[in-house]
């Protein structure tokens, strides 16, 4: 087993560009509260890692409710909506049209045009050295244009999956197989991620690899703040620990090849949270935060890494 | 100096016999690592060994035991030969197997001249339906294999230069191991232990170093073998690769530095049954030139660590995938064997 860390900072602004910051927020505050209004047609869910139906109450947040898998810890919402209600938030809300318009992807540009190198640095020496790289690389989202412009560069032409991956589709072209399947920031946002993953495992080709990123359940941001946590509900349904990562793929028939959490702005997010909201955090966080200056956040940020307490999951399953 | 017979052996071999039975010739530490990697499988049975020293097979109770290995290379019930001799012994070994029709995996180096892998493979010619593969398991680990994913990608570019370091401290009995014997060695630490650092260049720079300068010396053990080299080998090409092999690095350290056209890769640490040489960790990055100024920032690294070691594992497994499929050995060929002891002898040829 592997795990990836990253040294360097990453400024969280280039993520949340300030001047769409509050737009942005205040839209996405609307497209929740339509989401709301048909909680009573939301539906229940076991865990989406280990599909354990133990768990217990978590927190409320936005009036969205979370629990805990007694099994693997993982982080969930239920009820939830169903794939047509999120239909709706992402693509025909005010919210869903500011995030595909040209204002939002210009503010994010140099931030996504980095992220893409980096996932395609990752992809190309995995389909490089794939038996079966002629079948190519099926991105499970939408919305991967940049990435596909790098990938393009090397002469590589991904397929996108179609219709949006929250419908749990990623039939796109009915029975090629796939060397690699990739999911950046996507099984957090899925409705039934246990379904979406089987029918991945299904389009790959033997020793096919997914590979996915998500926001972690058990990283060290979100087990400090909580509820208090940089949330955005409908698109963090699935928080899953490591450990639950784990389950899901091997539930769908995938040997684990990596588990890292490479997430690296922890403790940046805690602080900014910690401010914004005036929280009062544990003894430990606030005797460090008060205490001990940024190269101390730098170390600490860094174990997180190693052991796998960051806020963001990388996983990379192998199709036995 | 003995000579091989090149004529080809009438095989006991038969390519449909599986289990293989495999013999180990020198049961010493890493003749006993090979043996636990073969009683792990069920493609091969480990059947026989042979020691000057009996009891060093007392691990092992199931097994024939011999103090001399000729009754073994000549058994026709042995299908394949470890040889994890000295390196004095160790081409005659791997020769007599070939010529009984057994195929070899031989550890390295393949002997003490380039002389020795020059009969070596006289004997595989003659013999072309055998496997021989030697013991370079240094490709087979975690790092190195990503690295290499990496390299051949081409995400990088291509290799400008590499910068090796391998080291180890020597010990309490380093004066009196074989190892340190001139005609049981036939090389110093260089040959010990660089030769796998060679052995890297030579599979991350394609190797053909033409271009060699040197300093060989024995700066601390009282030893008359080398306990330091270090060397700048150059590729026809212009492509440049620095080696420090030392017996005084008094904290192991692994070291080998990839730099290329658009970033780098740094492999820091090896894993090894003690872990002495520390975490195996891949660093990579891409060069960062996007600053107006010219001051560059440091380039986000990716920093892979790989928790487990399964390099004897792997590479006794492509060893012995070779054979059952009969197909060629794709690492540790002699072709590489070769060019490893070439730097080796080219580094002490060109010492000041
Ligand atoms: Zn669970």
């Amino acid at each position: 087993m592997k795990r990836t860390t990253i040294v360097g900072i990453t400024d969280e602004s280039l993520i949340h560009p300030p001047e769409i910051f509050a737009e942005l927020s205040a839209r996405q505050r609307l497209a929740e509260a339509s989401l709301l209004k048909q909680q009573n047609h939301f539906i229940q869910s076991n865990c989406p890692a280990c599909a354990a139906a133990k768990r217990e109450f978590a927190f409320a947040r936005s009036g969205f409710s979370f629990q805990s898998c007694q099994v693997c810890q993982t982080l969930y919402m239920s009820p939830r909506p169903t794939a047509n209600m999120l239909h709706e938030y992402y693509e025909q809300s005010d919210y869903g049209r500011f995030i595909q318009s040209a204002d939002h992807e210009t503010a994010l540009a140099p931030f996504r045009k980095d992220q893409a190198r980096k996932q395609a640095d990752k992809l190309i020496p995995l389909l490089q050295k794939s038996d079966h790289r002629e079948n190519g690389i099926l991105l499970l989202a939408p919305k991967h244009t940049m990435l596909a412009e790098v990938l393009a560069a090397d002469a590589i032409t991904p397929v996108h999956s179609k219709p949006a991956p929250w419908h749990d589709d990623v039939d796109p072209q009915g029975d090629r197989k796939y060397a690699i399947a990739a999911a950046f920031d996507i099984f957090e946002r899925l409705p039934d991620p246990g379904t979406a993953i089987a029918k991945v495992y299904q389009q790959l080709s033997t020793n096919g690899h997914l590979i996915l990123s998500v926001r972690s359940g058990s990283g060290y941001d979100l087990l400090t703040l909580w509820q208090h946590s940089d949330l955005k509900p409908a698109e963090h349904m699935n928080l899953f620990t490591v450990e639950g990562m784990s389950l899901l793929m091997e539930r769908a028939g995938f040997s684990v090849g990596e588990l890292s959490t490479p997430g690296h702005l922890d403790l940046q997010i805690v602080k900014r949270i910690r401010a914004q909201k005036h929280l009062k955090l544990d003894r430990f966080t606030e005797y460090f935060l008060n205490n001990r200056n940024d190269f101390a956040s730098e170390q600490f940020q860094g174990f997180l890494q190693k052991s796998l307490l960051s806020s963001h999951m990388l996983a990379v399953g192998v199709k036995n | 100096m003995p000579t091989c017979h090149t004529t080809p052996a009438s095989s006991a071999f038969s390519r449909s016999r599986l289990p293989l039975r495999a013999a180990i010739i020198g049961m010493g530490k890493v003749g006993k690592t090979r043996a636990r990697v073969l009683t792990a499988r069920d493609d091969v049975v480990f059947v026989a060994a042979a020691d000057i020293d009996p009891s060093k097979c007392a691990d092992f109770p199931d097994i024939r035991v011999e103090t001399d290995h000729h009754a073994l290379v000549s058994a026709p019930d042995i299908d394949v030969v470890f040889v994890a001799t000295t390196n004095k012994f160790a081409p005659d070994i791997v020769c007599a197997a070939l010529e009984h029709g057994k195929h070899v995996f031989c550890e390295k180096p393949p002997g003490r001249t380039i002389a020795d892998i020059e009969r070596i493979m006289a004997a595989e010619r003659a013999n072309p339906h055998l496997k021989l593969q030697f013991g370079f398991n240094h490709r087979f680990h975690y790092a190195v294999m990503e690295a290499r994913n990496m390299v051949d990608s081409g995400i990088y570019g291509k290799v400008l230069w590499a910068r090796g370091v391998y080291g180890k401290m020597g010990g309490a009995d380093f004066e009196q191991i074989w190892r340190n014997d001139p005609e049981e060695a036939g090389g110093g630490i260089l040959l010990d232990q660089g030769i796998h650092m060679l052995d890297l260049f030579c599979y991350f720079l394609g190797g053909d170093f033409n271009d060699i300068q040197s300093f060989v010396q024995t700066m601390h053990w009282k030893i008359s073998l080398e306990d330091n080299a270090f060397a700048l080998l150059r590729t026809p090409t212009q492509q440049v690769a620095m080696l420090h092999s030392s017996a005084t690095q008094w904290r192991h350290k692994f070291s080998l530095e990839l730099c290329l056209e658009d970033g780098y890769i740094n492999l820091e640490g090896i894993l090894s049954s003690t872990r002495s040489y520390g975490e195996e960790i891949l660093v990579h990055a891409r060069k960062n030139m996007t600053a107006n100024t010219g001051l560059c920032p440091a380039p986000q690294e990716e920093k892979i660590f790989f928790d487990d070691d399964h390099s004897w594992e792997l590479e006794v497994a492509a060893f012995l995938e070779a054979v059952k499929t009969d197909t060629p050995v794709s690492s540790g060929t002699s072709d590489d064997a070769l060019r490893a002891m070439r730097l080796v002898f080219g580094i002490y040829a060109a010492r000041r």
